[in-house]
């Protein structure tokens, strides 16, 4: 299964990013051949949309799956019509190396309702712009 | 900076405009600090003095000129905008509308059909990008404008609805409406 994970970086090392829309990068990891691909969210800078624009990405890029921290309506509504499972609780403090061995524990619950609101759009968040 | 063409063509089209009908602009960016109040006061004072008068209230997240009149709001016009339909018929996925889209509004799951998800504001981009034609209209009220009328006072409101993000399609229908509908621009 192709997992997509939310990160702050291109490698394994990186840490999880757990915000879906405006993740900087997407890990997408072969759970069976461990195969990984990074690539750039260029949605995140979006004014308007960007969970939405970040689903089409990974869609595009062939995910089934999609691992990451909270997931808000609009993102979840594409999500689940692009057949893609959701899966929540990725926590920023774990490496994509350790959030995927949780991942194959069966650590994280496939999500059947989006957990967080609509996105607060292209804040600031603490300089890290 | 305002440079000297851009001045100089500010200036000529004032001039342009006949004086006969002089409009009072009154606005601020801070709430709650007599914009309303001295507006009301300008309009009712010349009304009282015998001119004929048309205030607007083009605030149309809170208008309230209506309140401080005593007037009820009168002939209520829907101002709507078109988000899209798409006609699975004629769609190919091209994928040009959700590409075109500022607000990532539209999402193409897989190589299907696009679906409407996000907040669209109507600009209508899809539209008008769409080569097979295969993105509809559909209307969608986002606000009302009122034409109010008391002796010598015109009262024009806009009123975006609730949870609407199209405050400026409000205030051109409201302009629209009082340049169409006030008898004293027409004369």
């Amino acid at each position: 299964m192709k997992l997509c994970i939310t990160s702050d970086g291109k490698d394994l090392d990186s840490s999880v990013e757990e915000t879906f829309g405006r993740s900087p990068y997407f890990v997408i990891v072969d759970t069976e051949t461990l195969e990984t691909k990074s690539i750039r969210n260029t949605a995140m800078r979006s004014g308007h949309g960007a969970g939405i624009g970040a689903a089409q990405i990974i869609s595009d890029e062939g995910a089934e799956a999609l691992l990451t921290g909270i997931v808000g309506p609009n993102a979840f509504t594409a999500l689940k019509a692009a057949h893609i499972k959701v899966f929540e609780g990725a926590s920023e403090f774990d490496s994509i190396k350790v959030a995927l061995e949780k991942f194959k524990k069966g650590f994280y619950k496939e999500a059947t309702v989006p957990s967080g609101g609509p996105g607060g759009g292209r804040r600031f968040r603490g300089g890290r712009w | 900076m305002v440079d000297a063409g851009l001045k100089g063509r500010i200036l000529a089209a004032l001039h342009r405009k006949p004086l006969d009908i002089p409009i009072i602009a009154i606005t601020g960016g801070k709430g709650g600090v007599g914009k309303s109040t001295i507006s009301v006061n300008i309009a009712a004072a010349l009304s009282e003095m015998g001119y004929r008068v048309a205030l607007t209230d083009a605030d149309v997240d809170a208008p309230d000129d209506h309140i401080m009149l005593g007037i009820t709001l009168e002939k209520p016009l829907d101002v709507t905008v078109n988000v899209p339909t798409i006609d699975a018929g004629k769609c190919t996925g091209c994928r040009r509308c959700v590409d075109v889209c500022r607000r990532n509004a539209l999402f193409q799951p897989g190589d299907g059909v696009p679906i409407l998800i996000g907040d669209c504001n109507g600009c209508e981009a899809c539209m008008l990008d769409c080569p097979e034609d295969a993105v509809g209209k559909e209307r969608r009220r986002v606000g009302e404008t009122y034409m109010s009328e008391r002796d010598r006072l015109l009262l024009f409101t806009g009123r975006l609805m609730p949870g609407a993000e199209e405050s400026s399609m409000v205030v051109n229908a409201l302009r629209n409406r009082l340049h169409g509908g006030c008898r004293l621009c027409r004369n």
